[in-house]
């Protein structure tokens, strides 16, 4: 009882500032939201306000003015430039989601100790460097390079083929960039489908490829469509790969931003570029939000 | 300690709490006497872990207030509260060893390493664990887990220990070992405590008293035979214990006690009470195990046997009455020398008029 | 734990349409490796040109790596700009992932949402808007407007992590120390802290390499004497692709491969912690599948 009662004795005296604190500090919320309150204002100042710098020059540089939109909407060039862009969009979502399906089924299926090396090998790639894996393409698609000294060897071909600074080399580039994207969200629905289901399939009479097409498939389009729109939304605004293993034709959006921001330094209708890039961005984020929630993106940051 | 009311006092006072629309916790008060084992029992769902976080402070009521030993507590911070606690899943610290998840509440207190070093080792004893102070959590099994969860509530003597469901991720045997020995150091340290659970079994071995709850609030808070006996209602009877149910009307009044008739004209003799009048519905309980079974026929009570069920030492049967077409479900002991009695066997039963309960209408129709 | 025939894996299953499934995942990944396994041959070619195969071997271009002052310059500004925004976001996402991962407060989902946008936007969105401010703020051409505009990207990336390494935490654990008399500050340092630590530097090492590798930004904020090293690889490729760069890239990605297997090591440990027996529950399976 002395025990007690010395403990008890030692915890009721608290200085009163503490115990003020803590009326506030008892509020949940309250307390949590006051942790996030650094980064919101980091976000704000440096992230938010800027956007709307941007979106204010693309309206009032150098006066009020709508003539920047209407240059993107009427000016062929630019339709052209954004018709390519969802074109580049759609063809490197369609490989992605081709070349990732099996490669995540298989990452799901096989055995966990073979499935977490499948992982890294296809996480390891998507934390380096785009500007590198890019360069690699490059030394992989010129002239000398891999592939064309492959080809002249086998004696398919007797020229070296173009296979860069064309449409080509930007397909190849971006769905190499982006598999990783397609993959890991898909995997991760794939791993979550309850093994008894497909065991129950089988023992309802399914063969093995009926279990896959009337059970798992239509349990995995869950994460193809999430995959889909991960895929298109980053294909979208992509820079470094097309810059650099795209021809003079293939300019996409964010190129011509880049162009008219640094080279031209036209803010106004730069701005305007980059305000159309980021609301057929958001359309997409919006379309899709159901299959893009955190646990999406965060399949791709952490590999899950 | 202070205004002469026991450390061990816990009184909690028109406690609720509300989740959005739904309301967890309605109006619970409830005393705890100093030394009392307690068990708040009830369905999943029934508001009665939600008690234990307000009393142990993790969730703010809604209304209401708690009084540990006479003092209000209903403000303090969960740290400042001094009531003793084992979760669910042990909630062991997986990055300490077993002494320093026993050590970790003195530690807070500021308490000097030495005493600590011989008051860890003192709650490790009490709960047969001394030796594994190295291990880390998940080195130990699910029965030592959760000893290490009661010697780490138990280390700085709190008044007042909370438990919810600590016995939930055992095995039966295991289960019943520990219910055991927890009644044990119960009784030896005389803690107070206030247990959770969903297993009526374990309510009535390890309780002096039970709170049975549903749809947050309290049914019936007794002491077992109260509520095995005489159930508030149907909840109650249902929840503890199986019984057979009837609706009825009091039909006939006979000096003290009443004839009430269920639909298909089963008579029950039930004892007069307060209240009662005549051409009123009532619900009746009659436990299993009060029904008396022999071969034979001929009696108000004759029936044919539809369904037996073996269940090692007793044998359920139903039996379906001939003259109203109600089932009685009953128990029989399967003693050595009584006659065995078949599916379709002809029997008689009876029950002694005052093990026919009167219920109060169920819980939910007075809301 | 994956396969659902798993007791029977036996020679029947190695039928031809798994061994076509196999092959075609084996090409895939030689798609998804072989660029970066090509450029570590190229790096050491004695050609002055990109020619493949390699006619001879040598270190010149490791040579002209470590004796230009240029490539120096920017790999030790790199490293300075990475640094300072390891620091920054990983402080500020932790905290920022402590409040949105367990509070319930209105605009909890929008607020989250505003949190990861940095790594949904197009970085060229992103990093125009910074450059326009910076130039008026004359933070262009400094390591801390490198720096800070590099936070905003990795400030997601640590959100997540941290996000998904305290989902994994029992809130029990924290009810419990504070039931043992560890106030709020006692309770993150003695046991929140503790378990989720792999996860935050793993979080950590992402934010570092997030910064290190990041191009577009660094474009537009890079004046003539502050390059960081992709600013400086992305001139150099598109001026003269002399295999300097694959030098430089072989290290890059030796690097990055180093740092990815700790941050794995790491994320192995903070699944034993948050997934060990003594956390028995929901997050259990999980974790167990988890576990690579």
């Amino acid at each position: 009882m002395t025990a007690i009662s010395r403990v008890a004795g030692s915890i009721v005296d608290a200085r009163p500032w503490i115990r003020a604190w803590e009326a506030v500090a008892e509020r949940d919320g309250l307390r949590r939201l006051l942790l996030v309150l650094p980064t919101l204002v980091v976000l704000l100042v440096l992230f938010v306000a800027p956007l709307t710098a941007i979106l204010r020059l693309s309206l009032l540089d150098p006066a009020p003015t709508a003539r920047h939109y209407l240059e993107v909407v009427t000016n062929p060039t630019y339709l052209h430039v954004l018709g390519i862009t969802f074109e580049t969009a759609a063809l490197v979502t369609l490989l992605c989601l081709a070349l990732g399906y099996p490669l995540a089924y298989v990452m799901a299926t096989v055995p966990g100790r073979l499935a977490g090396v499948l992982i890294i090998l296809v996480i390891v790639p998507f934390w380096i460097s785009v500007l590198v894996r890019t360069y690699a393409w490059m030394v992989m698609l010129g002239r000398g390079g891999l592939v064309n000294t492959l080809l002249l060897r086998l004696g398919v071909v007797e020229e070296p083929l173009r296979l860069m600074h064309n449409f080509v080399g930007v397909l190849v580039g971006m769905t190499h960039v982006l598999l990783p994207f397609a993959v890991l969200p898909m995997y991760s629905v794939m791993k979550n489908i309850d093994r008894d289901l497909l065991r129950a399939a089988e023992n309802l009479g399914a063969n093995r490829w009926q279990s896959f097409r009337r059970v798992f498939f239509p349990l995995s389009l869950l994460g193809v469509v999430s995959a889909a729109a991960l895929v298109f939304v980053s294909a979208l605004g992509f820079f470094i790969t097309p810059a650099l293993l795209g021809g003079p034709r293939d300019v996409l959006l964010s190129m011509l931003i880049e162009r008219q921001v640094n080279d031209l330094t036209n803010w106004g209708f730069g701005s305007a570029l980059a305000v159309v890039l980021l609301g057929l961005t958001l359309l997409v984020l919006i379309v899709f939000r159901r299959f893009l929630g955190t646990a999406a993106w965060g399949s791709v940051v952490e590999g899950r | 300690m202070t205004d002469g009311v026991s450390a061990g006092h816990l009184e909690l006072v028109g406690l609720s709490r509300h989740f959005g629309d739904t309301l967890a916790v309605d109006r619970v008060s409830l005393t705890i006497l100093a030394g009392e084992f307690v068990t708040l029992l009830g369905p999943s769902g029934s508001g009665k872990t939600t008690t234990l976080m307000m009393i142990a402070g993790f969730v703010r009521p809604s209304a209401g207030e708690i009084h540990l030993a006479g003092r209000p507590i209903t403000r303090t911070p969960p740290y400042r509260r001094n009531v003793g606690m084992v979760f669910q899943n042990y909630a062991l610290f997986p990055h300490m060893t077993v002494f320093n998840n026993v050590a970790f509440s003195l530690e807070m207190r500021g308490i000097r390493k030495r005493e600590i070093a011989g008051r860890v080792g003192e709650a490790l004893d009490l709960v047969k664990l001394a030796g594994y102070e190295g291990r880390l959590p998940r080195q130990l099994s699910g029965g030592q887990q959760q000893r290490v969860a009661l010697a780490r509530a138990l280390v700085f003597n709190p008044p007042v220990l909370l438990m919810d469901e600590p016995l939930g991720a055992l095995d039966k045997k295991l289960r019943e070992h520990m219910q055991l020995e927890l009644k044990r150091l119960q009784a030896a340290l005389g803690l107070t405590v206030l247990y959770v659970t969903h297993d009526q079994e374990e309510a009535l071995v390890l309780s002096d008293r039970i709170a049975v709850m549903n749809h947050g609030r309290i049914e019936q808070f007794g002491r077992p035979p109260e509520l095995y006996e005489t159930p508030a209602n149907d909840f109650v009877a249902a929840f503890i214990g199986e019984s057979n149910f009837f609706e009825a009307t009091l039909v006939d009044r006979l000096d003290a006690r009443w004839v009430a008739e269920t639909p298909k004209k089963l008579r029950f003799v039930v004892p007069d009470r307060d209240g009662l009048r005549l051409g009123q519905h009532v619900r009746l309980s009659l436990r299993p195990e009060k029904v008396a079974v022999e071969h034979g026929t001929g009696s108000d009570y004759a029936g044919v046997v539809e369904e037996t069920i073996y269940i090692g030492g007793v044998t359920k049967l139903m039996v379906r009455l001939e003259d109203s077409d109600e089932t009685v479900t009953l128990v029989r002991l399967n003693s050595t020398g009584l006659p065995a009695i078949r599916r379709g066997d002809q029997v008689r039963l009876g029950w002694d008029p005052a093990d026919v309960k009167l219920l109060a209408s169920r819980s939910e129709e007075t809301r | 734990m994956n396969g659902w025939r798993d007791g029977r894996a036996g020679p029947g299953d190695w039928d031809i349409a798994r061994l076509a499934l196999y092959t075609l995942t084996g090409l895939i990944l030689l798609f998804l490796l072989l660029p970066m396994f090509v450029i570590v041959p190229i790096s050491f070619s004695s050609a002055k040109f990109l020619t493949f195969p390699p006619p001879g071997w040598s270190l010149q271009w490791y040579e002209k790596y470590f004796t230009s002052p240029a490539w120096l310059a920017a790999t030790w500004l790199s490293v300075r700009v990475a640094a300072l925004t390891m620091v920054l976001a990983t402080g500020l996402g932790t905290l920022a992932a402590l409040g949105l991962a367990r509070g319930r407060f209105r605009g909890r989902g929008l607020l989250y949402g505003l949190v990861l946008s940095p790594m949904i936007i197009p970085v060229i969105i992103t990093a125009i808007a910074i450059y326009f401010l910076f130039a008026r703020w004359e933070l262009t051409g400094t390591l801390a407007g490198l720096a800070l505009a590099h936070t905003v990207l990795a400030i997601p990336v640590v959100v997540v992590i941290v996000s998904a390494t305290l989902q994994g935490v029992d809130p029990n654990l924290e009810h419990a120390a504070m039931n043992l008399g560890a106030n709020r500050l006692r309770t993150f340092w003695r046991v929140t802290l503790p378990i989720i630590r792999p996860g935050v530097i793993s979080a950590a090492i992402f934010a570092f390499i997030v910064s290190f590798d990041e191009v577009i930004i660094a474009m537009f904020l890079s004046s003539p004497t502050t390059a960081t090293l992709p600013k400086q690889m992305w001139d150099g490729i598109r001026q003269e692709i002399d295999p300097t760069i694959a030098a430089v890239s072989t290290l890059v990605i030796v690097g990055s491969v180093a740092l990815l297997l700790l941050a794995e090591v790491l994320r192995g440990q903070a699944q034993r912690l948050v997934g060990g027996p003594g956390s028995r529950g929901g997050q259990e399976p999980r974790a167990k599948e988890d576990s690579p």
